[in-house]
């Protein structure tokens, strides 16, 4: 997996790249990756982190539990957790395990 | 239709669960009409080796996980592992009992998903069987 990364002055965005998934299996390679990045956000005057979805096509049970991680990292700062870009599929998983109550899916 | 039966069994790595979706998806994928339903069965396995190598086996490499699938009029996948089985509060976890005060919580969603997602999950001891209409 490898990320590319934009901000502006309100926000941090994350584009997933060459991996599709988000799941056990490559799950402590994207928390290294992302963990920086959210100590970033955690430590500035930002809003927002958004990432985006637009090339996963996967994610498993470990996945939403980092996803719900850094939402409550965030939510301890009043900062936002939006994911853009997801697939139905995705939504569906966001949407039967109730994460799409408390996370901004676009 | 004719009958396909095959199996597969790793070591108890994370890493391995890749293995087994090549192997699934070079055998089995071409049978799905409908792409939601190979989702769906993919995610129901992922969770239950992830819950076979983790909590089933304790991550010990010297255990075994044994897959076993079964294509027929359905198609089923069996999860073996060297472990004492799912105890009974956890079989029961399901989307539709999500308390509020448990939408935070970051563990006990992958049962829920195999629940979901598959038309049926068989608890047997340390087996798992996942159940799904391909067609």
């Amino acid at each position: 997996m490898n990320l590319t990364i934009k901000k502006s002055n309100t926000q941090i965005q994350i584009i997933f790249i060459d991996d599709d998934r988000i799941d056990a299996t490559n799950l402590k390679e994207i928390q290294s990756l992302l963990s920086p990045y959210v100590l970033e956000i955690q430590e500035s005057e930002l809003e927002e982190l958004e990432l985006d979805f637009a090339s996963i096509n996967f994610i498993d049970s470990s996945g939403l539990a980092m996803i719900i991680n850094i939402y409550k990292k965030l939510l301890s700062k009043n900062q936002n957790l939006t994911i853009i870009n997801s697939g139905t599929f995705i939504q569906e998983i966001f949407n039967v395990t109730k994460l799409d109550t408390f996370i901004n899916l676009r | 239709m004719k009958k396909f039966t095959s199996n597969m069994t790793i070591t108890s790595n994370l890493k391995n669960i890749k293995k087994v979706m090549t192997w699934v998806e070079a055998d089995l994928k071409s049978f799905f009409k409908n792409e939601k339903k190979y989702q769906s069965i993919i995610l129901g396995l992922q969770e239950a080796i992830t819950n076979a190598i983790i909590h089933g086996n304790k991550l010990d490499e010297k255990k075994f996980v044994n897959i076993y699938y079964c294509l027929d009029q359905k198609l089923k996948i069996t999860i073996e592992d060297e472990g004492k089985g799912i105890i009974e509060k956890n079989q029961a976890l399901d989307v539709s009992k999500i308390k509020k005060e448990d939408i935070y919580k970051e563990s006990k969603r992958g049962i829920m998903l195999m629940k979901h997602f598959c038309d049926e999950v068989i608890f047997n001891k340390n087996c798992v069987t996942l159940v799904i209409q391909y067609e």
